[in-house]
């Protein structure tokens, strides 16, 4: 083995791999690998490292391998047999990889290698509920063992999970200080970035070939930490398929079969509000399930993926005008019907005053360095039925053509520059850019704590109350039924929002959504959104409100320095940092302004399954009755809007808001609850409770 | 005062959760209290506690007080319970999220206050979720329906007015949805 350590590090290139091996790879090359491997960009690689259960990665290696015919190591839970590679079994481990990297030179130095190498680690055997005590018992074993020579290597397959179990804690820094001729040098760091969290103390850990009196030990407390990273570091190994399959970076191929199957989010059955008569599914306008929510392409963009698309695909691409113009071509009745209202003008009036068309203009601008917080005003023309000529057909919005032929879409759309890097290199300057977002300034603020935050939202005084409540609910000040605008949810974040929040609440993962340099990252395990903008502030009340290209949204799983850094920045930033139910809610308002959702059926009867938690949420006027109304008994729009003296535009906002946060049941048509009359209470209760509400919201 | 009507809302919940706080947070006048110093172990989350009950008021107009009434934390004072919950207009339960099982709580002062479920006269704050994300509201509504009872949530800090203030309105308009302000 000494002689193997005087040779060269392997140049290698690593190619689809999930984050956690990666981490792994990247600690193994820093430290017992360092002599094998040498991690370098995949041009100047002389041999590829890939994560054969990652998406894509099948595709990957055929092309690389095809192209330069180099040798690779191939990670992967089933056996590979592939010319030209060693497989290695997951989880990784120090001796197997080494291994690996003494086959590959071999390989490398033969330059043939007709039969391909396996690899298997030596534990492959353990139950499930075994595998992590086995994986951190054996990678440990195997750092310490990592620069021993391979055949003085305990091989001994018969360690049983049984005996690992009853010593899990088996690494220490005292440990490795006495194994006997470990040429280890521990240096451990602790990284200060989370020195005010006791569990998030980070520490690096090079280990680095060196004598073993050059070893330096911090105080044993870190050393716990190390373990403990050690620990969890290699625990992410024993993932399963299925999780590293939910890598939010989606690839070409689930770009591809996003739109050819279901969508991600699922009609989910709900428990009936009442047990008679013929009701529709709760499914059927439910905002988070409705058919209007499309699941959106989130990935990152890459024209060769975009050219692949079918013509069906191309053509349920939206088109960003909304209310006025279909956006899939299966809504073209609709379209039909919507274009023929507005030329009666029977419907769809023009939508709500647009009081913030400067700040509009910059969220429909695209802009080709995402990467930047740039943003530049250009003119947009709000569509109403005066220049409903000017829309363009419907059509892809990623084409050419459309972007040519209509100045406002080209401002509006990608061009195809943005797409000139590869996803390679926009990855990587995807997560530099993480990093420095997370340890920069928010956009247009600066460090704020929960006062600050406080005063911000106690901010209106009830003028400026007023104002806000026209954004976030509309303007409409009657109970006229006959003027009710809709429009299509799944033209606007709030779709893509709920979509990534219930993704990520259901895999725990913290997401990162980025559209024009506008940043929303989704912690569900803080239950807190950060948002890099106000949402009091007209972008954010645009943004919402205006049809966005979905397509260019880009979300990326954040690694654990990334969460750190995060959670970090919420914590010192109350006034961007929101709870999730809080932000659905403002979100919701800001993008329905009044406005109902496509093919709500205004006398259907609905019922609140829970109320919102509204001591949390932005108040709009009424919502603690309308919730109790909708609580209390199921009811139409239609019928509530007539009874009760609440405008229809806190209704229908109320209605909005809930929907998006699932609170929301639909009971079709039936009037099987006992319709509530508002006025036949007993009045003097009632004028009591009355006064005593005068007091309390006084 | 002879004349005056009187009506009474009841707090209820687990030491800590903030019962005392909450009815200061939103009385007229300083809140009356029998804090003893806490010998057993609810000394470990706080110094004092409420032995027999925690007292204020709000006055409506000069003929109309709300008398806000805090019920001790503990199981071993729950004689002054069914005392105070006489004639109550309404119960808050106040749930305190860092405990550790809320869940537990939730079900214990649910049952012990039926009365007010079954006439649809609850609602239920949860205190330091600020600092205890975990469980949910989500999670909360979840136990909730498993235990057949609907009523208003809401994460709340008993320090704040205007989050308890919040609580009563549900409580007020979950007893009439028709009424208006």
């Amino acid at each position: 083995m000494s002689s193997t350590i005087n040779k060269q590090p392997i140049k290698v290139g690593i190619l689809e791999i999930s984050s956690q091996n990666r981490a792994i790879l990247e600690f193994f090359f820093s430290g017992a690998g360092k002599s094998y491997f040498n991690e370098v960009d995949l041009d100047k690689a002389s041999a590829y490292i890939i994560d054969y259960d990652s998406l894509g990665a099948k595709e990957s290696w055929e092309s690389t391998f095809n192209e330069t015919k180099k040798p690779g190591i191939i990670i992967s839970i089933k056996e590979v047999n592939l010319p030209s590679t060693i497989w290695l079994q997951k989880p990784l481990t120090v001796k197997a990889l080494t291994e690996a990297g003494e086959s590959i030179r071999k390989m490398m130095l033969d330059n043939v290698s007709p039969e391909p190498v396996t690899k298997k680690s030596e534990k492959k055997k353990v139950t499930a509920s075994e595998a992590d005590i086995v994986i951190i018992e054996d990678s440990a074993e195997d750092i310490l063992d990592g620069e021993k020579p391979l055949e003085a290597l305990d091989t001994s397959p018969q360690i049983q999970a049984k005996d690992i179990n009853t010593k899990p804690e088996t690494l220490s820094i005292n440990d490795i200080i006495d194994l006997p001729s470990k040429p280890i040098d521990l240096i451990l760091q602790e990284n200060k970035i989370s020195e005010d969290s006791n569990d998030n103390v980070d520490i690096f850990v090079e280990l680095q070939k060196a004598n073993k009196s050059e070893v330096k030990i911090e105080p044993q407390e870190e050393a716990l930490d190390f373990e403990a990273d050690l620990i969890t570091l290699i625990d992410e190994t024993a993932e399963s398929p299925k999780e590293e399959l939910l890598v939010v970076e989606e690839t070409a191929e689930t770009q591809a079969s996003a739109n050819s199957v279901e969508p991600l989010i699922t009609t989910k059955e709900k428990p009936k509000l009442s047990d008679t008569g013929t009701k529709e599914s709760t499914s059927s306008s439910n905002f988070a399930s409705s058919e209007n929510f499309i699941d959106v392409d989130l990935s990152l963009e890459d024209p060769d993926i975009k050219n692949d698309k079918t013509e069906s695909e191309q053509k349920s691409s939206t088109t960003p005008v909304d209310g006025y113009e279909a956006t899939n071509s299966n809504e073209d009745d609709d379209i039909d019907s919507l274009l023929e209202s507005l030329i009666s003008g029977e419907t769809n009036e023009k939508p709500v005053t647009e009081p913030h068309d400067k700040v509009s203009n910059i969220v429909t601008t695209s802009n080709d360095e995402l990467t930047t917080l740039e943003t530049v005003e250009v003119e947009v023309k709000t569509i109403t039925p005066d220049n409903l000529a000017d829309i363009p057909e419907i059509t892809n919005i990623n084409s050419k053509d459309f972007a040519q032929t209509n100045t406002k879409a080209s401002k509006v759309l990608p061009k195809e520059e943005d797409h000139a890097k590869t996803a390679e290199e926009e990855l990587q300057s995807l997560l530099e850019e993480i990093r420095q977002e997370a340890e920069g300034s928010p956009v247009n603020s600066t460090s704020t704590s929960s006062h600050e935050k406080s005063e911000v939202m106690q901010k209106y005084a009830p003028t400026n109350a007023e104002e806000r409540w026209k954004a976030l609910c509309g303007e409409s000040n009657t109970t006229d039924l006959q003027k009710i605008i809709y429009f299509n949810p799944s033209n606007h974040l709030i779709t893509p929002l709920i979509q990534n929040i219930k993704r990520s609440k259901e895999s725990g993962n913290v997401l990162r959504m980025k559209f024009n340099g506008f940043i929303i990252v989704i912690d569900p395990e803080l239950d807190r959104i950060y948002c890099d903008r106000d949402i009091s502030s007209d972008f954010y009340a645009n943004i919402c409100y205006e049809l966005i290209p979905l397509e260019k949204i880009k979300v990326h799983q954040l690694d654990k320095s990334e969460i750190r850094l995060y959670r970090k920045k919420m914590k010192e930033d109350a006034v961007h940092t929101h709870y999730i139910e809080a932000f659905i809610w403002t979100s919701s308002l800001l993008t329905s302004r009044g406005r109902l959702p496509k093919n709500t059926n205004m006398k259907n009867k609905i019922g609140l399954t829970s109320w919102p938690n509204l001591t949390r949420v932005e108040a709009i006027p009424h919502m603690m009755q309308i919730a109790a109304l909708f609580h209390k008994n199921t009811w139409s729009l239609f019928e509530l809007i007539n009874k009760s003296d609440i405008q229809k535009n806190y209704v229908i906002a109320f209605y909005n808001a809930a929907l998006a946060l699932d609170v929301i049941q639909i009971d079709g048509e039936t009037t099987n609850s006992t319709p509530l009359d508002l006025k036949t209470n007993n009045k003097k209760h009632r004028s009591f409770l009355s006064r005593f509400l005068k007091k309390l919201t006084a | 005062m002879s004349n005056t009507q009187h009506k009474k809302i009841l707090f209820t919940g687990p030491v800590g959760a903030g019962k005392t706080t909450a009815i200061q947070s939103m009385s007229d006048v300083p809140i009356i209290t029998t804090d003893e110093q806490a010998t057993d172990m609810t000394k470990d989350r706080k110094g004092h506690t409420t032995v027999s009950m925690d007292y204020g008021y709000i006055n409506i107009g000069t003929k109309e007080r709300i008398h806000l009434y805090g019920t001790p934390g503990q199981e071993r004072f729950d004689f002054m319970w069914d005392i105070l919950k006489n004639g109550a207009l309404g119960l808050i339960i106040l749930i305190d999220n860092s405990r550790k099982n809320p869940q537990q709580d939730l079900k214990f002062y649910t049952k012990s206050f039926k009365e007010f479920i079954e006439k649809g006269e609850i609602v239920i704050g949860i205190t330091r979720m600020d600092d205890h994300s975990k469980p949910s509201i989500d999670d909360y509504r979840g136990w909730l329906k498993e235990l057949n009872i609907s009523a208003p949530v809401f994460s709340v800090d008993a320090r704040e007015k205007l989050d308890v203030s919040s609580l009563i309105q549900a409580l007020l308009y979950t007893m009439d949805p028709g009424v208006a302000v």
